[in-house]
């Protein structure tokens, strides 16, 4: 893996009506890698990544993606970078075909719908609406909108949310594929730990709009059981999840 | 040049969900027929009435008969006939405007008329009264055939010949402008960003200028397509024809639609939901319909609210497609000339406002 630090954040800060959301954050994430965010509700992982992403004003402190200032040049780090924001919505009556292409626009340029839809899987829903997908195949499509001007990195704002595991599933494959086949950063928000460890290289936990903890998920697992962790209750070799995913399949429900 | 395909295929994917969007369709090209379809069908010239009683003897019938027909040959009057007692509980009833009763006046061996009337309806009555008058000297001359020395020859010409619907369509059209705009907008801007459509295009690099632009064209469309059908309508139903130019009548709704869009986007900067956007837009709309002079003439205002509505932009378009569409008049007629600047004062002043206050997202 390369070095080069493709998203640099130093000291960033954002309040609302004086609550502190994010507290003077700093990090950097490598070029290639896939760089998750972790922490309860209301820690500030979503205003983080809006700020980066150049959609909320950041109060103090820089963000630079590949050397671009976030607060000064936020049109041309829009070119630059795929947007999956938690809950967004497409336009009704509009096709998956048409969304991207209309997408594809936005960026000015005419996108390669065939191997895209087959990236993320919709094959079959080309002409169906976005309002009648399911919603794994709305997140895929979610997915697919923001891999559409080749972005250099690509952000998802809690991807699996709300999803059955075996979509949940899917989509791991499906983000792991698409870092296996493009060269990619990815830098995610989750509340799955599992998600986390499945998909990230280096993960931040953050807590009242602080980093309390950032390194590889299983250097953090090392740290903690070097503090001398014991766990609660005996650890099984399987999950609940496993046992679910075993009795119901893993094939997709939609 | 890169913004002008956008804007192309953004406009192009706009008009597709209007049109897919089978409800917001057919309101929105159906409302304005049921409005016309509902007025024009209404008589008005039947809303004061006009009946007019008459009680007569076999006696007093040589008088009463030639009134009565003089009277028939107009539309306006309708003639009931019945016993003295019987009209004059009509007219209590407010059934008649004036009951005519012939008596025979034995003692001078004359015809006495007696003109009841409410006190409402006094001028009706005393023209009524004038006319029966007349008709009698009429009569009375004929039976002593005595020659008038004079003639009074009447000729109808053709007028504007106006109808209620000749003055509603253009007020309707000029409603159906505004309605289409102000609701078009509340379901493309407020309703996609309160779902978060406008989210994820301001995560684009597409500009705002370009997105509101698209909308625009869109629904400027939009009401043109929904015009025509309506003008085709008022046609064939109504045999409404247009005096004045076709073009000037397009010209003054392409205005009159960029003038409420932009209206309508600049309300949309203030509301959170659509719920609270159809709050905002309701008011609004119902003080321009009822004071704009669309249903009815506006010299039934009162002096302060006649001056006050003046300057609507609801009025100007109405007034000025009524001038257009019904007088036939010209871009050199001083009113044309005032409700177009207007209307540009209007769609100016909205434009500066709406493209400063108009947000992606309300916070």
């Amino acid at each position: 893996m390369k070095s080069k630090n493709i998203i640099i954040v130093e000291n960033l800060k954002k309040s609302y009506n004086k609550v502190v959301a994010v507290d003077g954050i700093s990090f950097e994430v490598k070029e290639g890698e896939t760089f998750g965010m972790l922490g309860p509700n209301g820690a500030g992982k979503t205003s983080t990544l809006e700020m980066i992403e150049g959609l909320r004003k950041i109060d103090e402190g820089t963000a630079t993606i590949d050397g671009i200032n976030v607060s000064r040049k936020p049109d041309a780090v829009r070119e630059i970078v795929g947007i999956q924001l938690q809950s967004a919505s497409y336009f009704d009556n509009l096709s998956v075909c048409e969304i991207l292409e209309l997408f594809g626009k936005f960026y000015n340029r005419t996108v390669n719908l065939k191997s895209l839809i087959e990236k993320v899987h919709l094959e079959g829903k080309e002409k169906a609406y976005a309002n009648q997908l399911s919603g794994g195949q709305k997140q895929r499509l979610s997915i697919a909108s923001s891999l559409v001007n080749n972005p250099k990195v690509l952000f998802l704002d809690e991807p699996t949310t709300g999803l059955d595991p075996q979509a949940r599933r899917n989509l791991w494959d499906l983000i792991k594929d698409i870092k296996e086949t493009e060269n990619i950063t990815v830098m995610l928000t989750t509340h799955y730990m599992e998600e986390a460890e499945e998909l990230c290289n280096r993960v931040a936990i953050m807590d009242e709009g602080k980093i309390i903890a950032l390194d590889t998920p299983d250097a953090l697992i090392k740290q903690l059981l070097k503090r001398g962790f014991k766990p609660k209750k005996l650890r099984l070799s399987a999950t609940l999840d496993d046992v679910f995913l075993d009795l119901t399949g893993k094939a997709l429900r939609e | 040049m890169k913004n002008l395909s956008i804007l192309y295929d953004l406009t192009y994917a706009n008009l597709k969900m209007f049109f897919r969007d089978k409800s917001a369709l057919f309101w929105s090209l159906f409302f304005p027929f049921i409005i016309i379809g509902i007025f024009g069908m209404f008589d008005f010239a039947s809303l004061g009435n006009s009946n007019v009683g008459l009680v007569y003897s076999e006696n007093t019938a040589a008088y009463a008969e030639p009134v009565r027909a003089a009277f028939e040959s107009n539309d306006s009057y309708k003639f009931f006939t019945g016993t003295k007692s019987e009209e004059l509980r009509a007219l209590e009833n407010d059934d008649r405007v004036v009951v005519l009763e012939f008596t025979s006046n034995n003692e001078r061996s004359k015809v006495d008329v007696n003109v009841y009337m409410g006190k409402e309806n006094e001028q009706t009555g005393e023209i009524i009264t004038l006319v029966t008058e007349k008709i009698l000297a009429d009569v009375s001359l004929q039976m002593m055939h005595i020659e008038l020395p004079f003639e009074v020859n009447k000729e109808v010409v053709n007028t504007n010949n106006l109808r209620f619907i000749d003055f509603m369509v253009p007020g309707v059209i000029a409603l159906a402008l505004m309605q289409g705009a102000l609701f078009g907008v509340i379901g493309a801007i407020v309703g996609n960003r309160e779902k978060g459509v406008l989210r994820r295009i301001f995560a684009t690099p597409l500009p705002k200028s370009v997105f509101l632009v698209s909308n625009i064209t869109a629904r400027t469309i939009i009401s043109l397509f929904q015009i025509a059908i309506l003008l085709i309508f008022a046609y064939l139903v109504f045999k409404i024809h247009i005096v004045g130019s076709f073009v000037l009548v397009i010209a003054l709704s392409v205005l009159g639609s960029l003038t409420f869009l932009t209206m309508a986007i600049l309300m949309s900067g203030f509301a959170k939901t659509s719920e609270s956007a159809r709050a905002m837009v309701m008011p609004v709309q119902m003080v321009f319909m009822f004071t704009g002079g669309v249903y009815f003439d506006r010299s039934v205002l009162p002096d302060w609210l006649y001056t006050i509505s003046g300057f609507f932009p609801l009025t100007y378009l109405a007034d000025t497609l009524r001038d257009v569409m019904i007088k036939g008049e010209t871009l050199s007629s001083s009113s044309i000339q005032t409700g177009l600047v207007a209307l540009i004062v209007w769609l100016v002043i909205l434009v500066i406002l709406s493209v400063r206050t108009f947000k992606w997202e309300i916070e």
